[in-house]
């Protein structure tokens, strides 16, 4: 393995070059020895001690769907572990220059980008690309300050949210993918880091190609022959909307209800048919999921000019300033989507905010004195946009209190019933049942995809689940995905890599892993990232729940807080977390 | 099995591996192979997955790269469609023209074949050729140049690459 550790205090780049480390495989396993062993857990997440690692697999680029990328470090929003996945080009770029890790520390002086191009790492003036308007603005910059590789290279970097040290700020992958939750954005902010470039020109041979052709193409058929990707390729992950809605699971007005009576015009296929400019791919991935719908604003009418922007749209999206706001125009809501983006907050956490804002103004917690003027109103989207550009400027006490995240808010003005949190920020909008609930309480990073809890309400529907059992199949989904995760294959195409898939994948390029290596390693890595996060003072509970979510009526029905203290207290007793009775 | 390559009129047991994928013709009198060259039938429908150039590094060079591959794929920014880069396969090819060693050879259906043995590596073709599709080595310097192997084809998820038969 070969990791190199910037610090961006001193300026010093170390590379480490480790035999050692291969036993860690790759990807989440890998980041977890380097985290852990790296950042004490009790460190200031915007302090200097914090510290960054990102990791690519080891089927990185070798196999299809194998294009995402790992980070770990301590999170502003949660104030515990943080873990990040993003797609694009990233993955890819680090497996050509030639790097399985990267470590990043300190605080540098100034605004600076690291530019990687193989085997040289710069660390280079950012000050003209600070607190710029655009995280696109940011991207078209560095492409031509740094021109090498294009079509390989990839460019992460934060928008103004992240500069300003908005909490749940994001990083932006090559423009249409993200390190979007837990504020890895402000962590580069606070490191006064803007961006990294990565590209190199490596290659690579594997002792046997012969076997690793035909394990290519296994998994490049499977992929591309069965209906497996389906859902992903054609409407993206926007076609959950529908069906969503229709069981009543989609969070709407600030989790009031689970429908949404206009869901149809800002269904999957309503974007698809009607707003879908095209579909584009991650690296070396023949899916091609990420849907950018084109949004056509015009101005000064009477001369005909428009401005037309390029805008991502996935469910959660939709879900978080859609139907949790209200919001019921599709162009509306890519509008909200567009200034979001571009200014680089996580769009889950924001939708979180300003629907509690909404309700906290509905039941006078916040004046219009607090609001400059903006009424919060479910549906009432240029309010919205106003609101959005006041969080980013930081422009009064409320907003910068928006800024710092749903716990800061109900601290300072109140309102934890309509503050829908777990672990400090909003859950990804799926009101499927307990499991999903309890999927992100207990999920190492408070994600829908740390287990995916909602995924096992809809296996379980009709069906009484006791807590332990619950409890048991979401650790043992979670502790599974510490593999895909160390592979680190998008978890869409988790279907596809199956145990015995895997491990022909990885012996076919010389990674010779048994199945038991396997699993023991995917305890371990659980297991230290438990460690650190109890170090880390994390408390298991439901305490912050808003009432809202025990009165959400969801297809399971009510979720029950007797249920979640049970499986609470059961999930204590084996992670050794400790609880709270909340 | 043999081939006959109808210009030449006699075997070419090296060339099986260009003519893999070749259509055959029977006659009474020779087997005649229809030649293909590779083309670019959809570009307005990549979405920049890579997987064409990592079967090309693959299948033909047996490499797990982006860089030694004959076939290249660019953004081209947010609002433009990607750039795919390969060669177009000339029947009267300008890199052959500027190669001053006579290294490059006329291929069946279009494009050029390299033969290593005369080649100085000066990179004059990569020049001549200002679509981009010729590539030097980083560290031969010669020319990575597509043969029309038609591997690519097989892995775009698409439909965009195809092979297309040419009038000789």
């Amino acid at each position: 393995m070969k990791i190199a550790d910037i610090n961006l205090t001193t300026r010093k780049v170390k590379i480490l070059e480790d035999e050692k480390y291969n036993a860690f495989l790759g990807g989440v396993s890998l980041a977890t020895e380097l985290f852990v062993n790296n950042c004490k857990p009790d460190i200031d997440p915007l302090g200097k001690e914090n510290i960054i690692v990102f990791a690519k697999g080891p089927l990185t680029a070798a196999f299809p769907t194998a294009s995402k990328a790992v980070a770990l470090f301590k999170s502003p929003v949660s104030n515990e572990l943080g873990e990040s996945y993003a797609g694009g080009r990233m993955a890819s770029a680090m497996r050509f220059s030639g790097y399985d890790a990267l470590l990043i520390r300190g605080k540098a002086s100034h605004p600076v980008y690291i530019a990687i191009h193989d085997d040289t790492i710069a660390i280079k003036n950012a000050e003209l690309l600070w607190n710029l308007r655009s995280v696109f603005v940011v991207g078209r910059v560095l492409r031509d300050a740094e021109p090498q590789g294009p079509g390989r290279r990839s460019f992460i970097r934060s928008g103004r949210a992240g500069d300003r040290l908005i909490r749940y700020a994001n990083l932006n992958v090559d423009n249409y993918r993200h390190f979007g939750r837990l504020g890895l954005g402000a962590v580069f902010g606070s490191k006064n880091l803007k961006a990294l470039v990565i590209e190199g020109t490596k290659d690579f041979k594997f002792a046997d190609m012969k076997a690793y052709k035909t394990a290519y193409r296994e998994v490049y058929n499977y992929l591309t022959h069965s209906d497996v990707m389906d859902k992903y390729h054609i409407l993206g992950t926007s076609a959950g909307i529908l069906p969503i809605n229709a069981m009543g699971a989609l969070p709407t007005r600030n989790y009031s209800i689970g429908t949404f009576e206009a869901a149809e015009q800002i269904s999957g296929e309503y974007y698809a048919e009607n707003l879908l400019l095209r579909k584009i791919a991650c690296s070396q991935c023949p899916v091609g999921c990420i849907h950018i719908a084109y949004l056509r604003i015009p101005y000064r009418k009477e001369e005909y000019d428009v401005e037309t922007t390029f805008v991502p749209y996935d469910y959660e999206l939709i879900y978080a300033l859609g139907t949790n706001l209200g919001v019921s125009d599709a162009k509306d809501v890519l509008r909200l989507i567009e200034l979001a983006d571009r200014n680089g907050v996580d769009i889950i956490s924001l939708g979180g905010i300003l629907g509690w804002a909404t309700d906290a103004f509905a039941n006078g917690l916040i004046t219009i004195n607090d609001t400059l003027g903006v009424k919060f109103e479910f549906g009432d989207v240029s309010n919205y946009l106003t609101a959005i550009s006041l969080i980013i400027r930081r422009e009064n006490e409320f907003y910068r209190t928006l800024g710092e995240g749903l716990d800061a808010c109900v601290e300072k003005y109140g309102g934890a019933e309509y503050a829908i949190r777990i672990g400090g920020q909003t859950p990804a909008g799926y009101m499927t049942g307990p499991a999903s609930i309890l999927g992100h309480i207990i999920g190492q990073r408070h994600s829908h995809l740390c287990n995916g809890g909602y995924s096992y309400d809809q296996k379980t529907f009709g069906k009484k689940i006791g807590y332990k059992e619950m409890v048991d199949a979401l650790v043992t989904e979670e502790k599974w995905r510490q593999i895909l995760n160390s592979l680190v294959i998008c978890l869409f195409a988790r279907k596809v890599f199956t145990i015995d898939r895997t491990l022909k994948s990885l012996s076919s390029i010389g990674i010779a892993f048994t199945k038991e290596e396997l699993l023991t390693l995917a305890n371990e890595t659980y297991e230290k990232k438990n460690a650190w996060k109890k170090a880390a003072g994390q408390i298991i509970s439901q305490k912050n729940l808003a009432k809202k979510i025990y009165s959400f009526k969801t297809p399971h029905g009510f979720i029950k807080k007797n249920f979640l203290q049970k499986a609470i207290e059961y999930y204590s007793e084996l992670s050794g977390i400790p609880y709270e009775v909340g | 099995m043999v081939v006959f390559n109808r210009s030449l009129k006699e075997p070419v047991e090296e060339k099986k591996r260009i003519f893999r994928k070749i259509k055959l013709f029977k006659d009474k009198h020779y087997t005649l192979a229809m030649a293909k060259k590779l083309t670019v039938r959809h570009l307005e429908r990549c979405v920049g997955c890579l997987n064409c150039v990592m079967a090309c590094a693959r299948e033909r060079f047996n490499k797990l790269s982006i860089d030694q591959a004959a076939i290249a794929v660019k953004a081209a920014g947010q609002t433009a469609y990607y750039s795919i880069i390969v060669c177009r396969g000339c029947q009267d090819p300008v890199c052959l023209r500027a190669c001053p060693t006579g290294a490059l050879r006329k291929r069946p259906g279009g494009g050029v074949i390299l033969n290593k043995a005369k080649c100085d590596a000066c990179g004059l073709c990569k020049d001549a050729c200002i679509l981009g599709a010729i590539k030097l080595d980083q560290i031969t310097g010669m020319p990575i140049i597509c043969i029309h192997c038609g591997q690519c084809v097989d892995f775009c998820p698409h439909g965009i690459l195809v092979m297309e038969e040419v009038e000789d």
